[in-house]
């Protein structure tokens, strides 16, 4: 009875015994796990993500996203085999690469994110001052309205550079920069090319200049230049500078008066052909200068033969240096205003026949700008 | 002995029936669809972290699945959990997106609103300001200014009919700040010139 059962029992144990030992070899003898390599690479890769390297390192960033998404599907391909067929030694060399990927990638986008963040501050600064460099030497230049909006679109996404900035996207903030670059690099150079040519005049406003002091010196009387750079009108006496007042002039001050309404100021030698007081004029006081001359009537009939200015338009006239000025803007139709107190001064110092230099300036342009 | 016999076969049945427990597809479907339903509600640009977060832990959960792959008796009981959390949070993280674009919406609409009728007054402001000869300058600079405002608000609502609320956002507070100053500007110049007239 017992030999019955004992038979197959005894060769069921063994076949047992002889599976379990196989399977245990077997799973001794299984390729390594490659899961602690992965969940490291996965890890260094949030940790990447974290520091920005997505968008500062994105190459290195992308090669240790590659390895571990490869890691990933060659792990699960061999899952797919048998347990005792699976080779994970590639799986876990791809995930150990793209850890050092990773880190890699955290390395070069906190040093490039540093620069970068030190660059932008830089540059933001660079075109903050720039921006307030133009409004302080550009403000009452009588630009165009292109250039104003040029001037206009570069403050606005300068503002917009800076709001991107504080919110830590600087990629935005380089694309805004790009515009604040683009539109204020044409504000400077058609600003500066309008004045390079302008200052073509430089040689011949000096000579005008040294006219008035000899003038002064020979007749041992006034002589009087304006600059209109400076904004200054310099009262010179005996070939000496006895006194300078602050001056406003029109809206188009830049260039010599072509016609009338232009609200430009002329430019040359004049005289005082007037004096006014009282009821002879609205602005306090008033000196009245002889515009046009003979010259500026040549070149207007010139100007209007070659079709440069249209025929129904007049040449104008009225230029005085007067009172009612110190508002602090070029507001006048082409005259020069002065503040009441100090055209109460040069009205008791200069008589008709004074003579007046308008000039551009009596500076060279670099000491007037800098770029 | 023959208790035994069938003792030592449920034991096989039962380590074969463990042994074939199977991956959790469905569930694992449900949570990549769910995350890029977050996505395609552009979650990485409105919450980039949360999405960054949602992903990793999918990642971890599949490592899980794999590391259960190779056992001799998977069990993915825990990992279905696992995946549920997952979807939730991805499912909280497509609410938030939601809710930050509609908030950032709300707030760039009521802000254009608020900038151009800001805008507006202005105009009207520097139509009434002070003719004289020294403010003609100054009004056509400000003119100007008003016009560059309204081209700006023009971007800004273009910005947000296509659904770039940020960038809509941000340039609308530079137009307001911008139109602020301008009518700190306009009311300095006819408060001025109201004194004058007084005295």
């Amino acid at each position: 009875m017992n030999r019955k059962w004992l038979k197959p029992g005894f060769w069921l144990f063994t076949l047992l015994t002889i599976i379990a030992l196989g399977w245990l070899i077997l799973i001794k003898l299984q390729s390594k796990s490659p899961a602690l390599d992965i969940a490291l690479a996965r890890e260094k890769l949030s940790e990447a993500r974290a520091v920005g390297a997505e968008i500062y390192a994105t190459i290195i960033f992308d090669e240790a996203t590659a390895l571990y998404d490869s890691a990933n599907l060659i792990w699960k391909r061999e899952n797919e085999k048998y347990f005792f067929m699976s080779e994970y030694s590639r799986a876990e060399q791809l995930a150990q690469l793209s850890v050092k990927q990773s880190e890699a990638s955290i390395k070069k986008a906190i040093s490039y994110s540093g620069n970068l963040r030190k660059n932008l501050e830089k540059e933001l600064r660079r075109y903050n001052e720039k921006c307030r460099m133009f409004e302080k030497q550009f403000d009452q230049l009588p630009l165009d309205k292109e250039l104003r909006s040029s001037f206009l679109s570069a403050q606005m996404s300068l503002k917009e550079a800076e709001l991107a900035f504080s919110n830590l996207n600087y990629n935005l903030c380089i694309e805004k920069l790009k515009i604040t670059k683009e539109e204020i690099d044409f504000t400077f150079t058609i600003t500066k090319q309008l004045l390079e040519e302008y200052f073509t005049m430089y040689g011949l406003w000096s000579d005008l200049n040294a006219q008035a002091l000899n003038y002064s010196t020979q007749h041992h009387d006034y002589a009087l230049v304006v600059s209109k750079f400076q904004k200054k009108c310099f009262l010179y006496y005996a070939g000496k500078e006895e006194a300078s007042y602050d001056i406003e002039l029109g809206k188009n001050w830049i260039g010599d008066k072509r016609h009338k309404g232009d609200k430009s100021t002329p430019e040359g030698l004049y005289h005082i052909v007037e004096k006014k007081s009282g009821k002879q004029t609205k602005y306090h006081k008033a000196l009245l200068i002889n515009f046009p001359n003979t010259d500026d009537k040549i070149r207007f009939a010139a100007e209007k033969k070659n079709g440069t200015i249209p025929k129904n338009l007049d040449i104008g006239g009225l230029i005085e240096l007067h009172g009612e000025g110190g508002k602090g803007t070029n507001w006048t139709d082409g005259c020069i205003a002065f503040s009441n107190e100090d055209i109460d001064q040069l009205y008791v110092k200069v008589n008709k026949g004074t003579p007046i230099f308008i000039i551009g300036s009596l500076q060279t342009l670099d000491k007037i700008i800098v770029w | 002995m023959k208790n035994k016999f069938l003792m030592v076969a449920a034991v096989a049945v039962i380590l074969i029936g463990t042994g074939c427990a199977k991956v959790p597809t469905p569930e694992i479907d449900l949570a990549t669809a769910t995350i890029q339903q977050a996505q395609d509600e552009e979650a990485s640009v409105y919450q980039p972290e949360q999405l960054a977060a949602v992903k990793d832990s999918m990642n971890m959960v599949m490592e899980l699945i794999e590391v259960q792959k190779s056992k001799l008796i998977p069990k993915y009981s825990d990992i279905k959990t696992k995946l549920a959390n997952v979807t939730s949070m991805a499912n909280q993280v497509k609410q938030n997106t939601e809710a930050r674009k509609q908030a950032l919406r709300q707030e760039a609409q009521t802000l254009i609103a608020e900038v151009t009728a800001l805008n507006e007054t202005n105009k009207s402001l520097a139509a009434s300001a002070p003719k004289g000869k020294e403010g003609v300058t100054a009004i056509e600079l400000i003119n100007a200014d008003i016009a560059a405002i309204g081209k700006m608000i023009l971007e800004a609502d273009a910005l947000l009919t296509s659904g770039d609320l940020i960038n809509a956002l941000d340039k609308t507070r530079v137009a307001k700040e911008k139109a602020e100053n301008i009518h700190l500007e306009l009311k300095t110049v006819i408060e001025k010139s109201t004194r004058k007239t007084r005295k």
